[in-house]
C-alpha cells in the first residue's frame, strides 16, 4: 500500500518541482529534508508522512491529494 | 501518542530518535531499519559462538555470549513495550517466522550441548584442543613441556 503511494506520487511530485522550477536541493531545503529523501521520493521509493507531504504541497503550491492521493496522475496541471 | 515520562525521554535521547534530530523522518526510518538488521544479525551470530563455545566445553563463555546477546534484545523489547508496541506481534512475515524457527532451533541446540558435556568435553579435551587445555606449562620432575587437560 505505501509503495503503491510512492510510486504513483514519484512522477506528480517530480512534475510538480520541475513546473515550480525548484531543483531537487532547494525543495528538500525548503521542506526540511535532505536531498535523498526528496529524490528516493521521485524514485518512489519512499511515501512521506502527513507533515512531510503537507509541507511539500505547500512548497509545490498543491494539494496533498493531488500529489499523493489515489487520483490518476494530472502532470501539466500543477503551476 | 502519550506523553513521555522522564524514563521514556532518556531512552529516547539516548537512542537519539527524536523529532528535531540532525535527522529527517526517511533517515530515521532507514536508521531504525539498520539498527533491527544489525540487532537480528548480532543474535544469530552470537548463538552460532555461543553454540561452538558449549560444544568444546566452555559453558561459561557461551552463558555469558548468550547473556550478552540477551541485553540488545531485553532492551529492544522493554522500549517497544513503553511506547506500546508488542514487537513479538511484528514477526508474522515469512522471513521473520524463519528467523524466530531458527533461533529456537539454535537455542535447543545449545541447550543440548549444555546439557551434554561428557561426550563433548570429554572428547575435545582429549585430542587436546586449543580451546580446552590450559596454558604451556613444564613438569619439574621431568623438565618437559606439556598442556594440561581441564576437565
Amino acid at each position: 500500500m505505501v509503495s503503491q503511494v510512492a510510486e504513483k506520487a514519484a512522477p506528480r511530485v517530480r512534475a510538480a518541482r520541475k513546473a515550480c522550477g525548484l531543483t531537487q536541493a532547494q525543495l528538500a531545503n525548503a521542506a526540511g529534508v535532505s536531498r535523498q529523501t526528496v529524490i528516493a521520493m521521485e524514485r518512489g521509493d519512499y511515501a512521506p508522512s502527513v507533515y512531510l507531504a503537507l509541507r511539500i504541497a505547500a512548497e509545490l503550491g498543491s494539494t496533498v491529494e493531488e500529489l499523493f492521493g489515489g487520483a490518476p496522475s494530472t502532470e501539466g496541471d500543477h503551476p | 501518542m502519550t506523553k513521555l515520562n522522564a524514563i521514556d525521554r532518556a531512552a529516547a535521547r539516548l537512542a537519539d530518535t527524536r523529532e528535531g534530530s540532525r535527522f529527517d523522518e526517511r533517515e530515521r526510518a532507514v536508521y531504525s531499519e539498520s539498527a533491527t538488521f544489525a540487532n537480528t544479525l548480532g543474535i544469530l551470530v552470537a548463538l552460532v559462538v555461543s553454540l561452538v563455545l558449549a560444544s568444546v566445553g566452555h559453558f561459561v563463555a557461551s552463558f555469558a555470549v548468550l547473556l550478552t546477546m540477551a541485553i540488545p534484545e531485553a532492551a529492544a523489547a522493554w522500549y517497544s513495550m513503553r511506547r506500546g508496541v508488542d514487537p513479538t506481534k511484528l514477526r508474522d512475515s515469512a522471513w521473520d517466522k524463519l528467523i524466530v524457527w531458527s533461533t529456537i532451533v539454535m537455542m535447543a541446540l545449545l541447550f543440548v550441548a549444555w546439557s551434554a558435556p561428557s561426550s563433548l568435553t570429554a572428547r575435545s579435551s582429549t585430542q587436546g584442543s586449543p580451546l580446552t587445555r590450559g596454558p604451556l606449562t613444564r613438569r619439574s620432575s621431568s623438565g618437559q613441556w606439556f598442556f594440561p587437560v581441564s576437565c
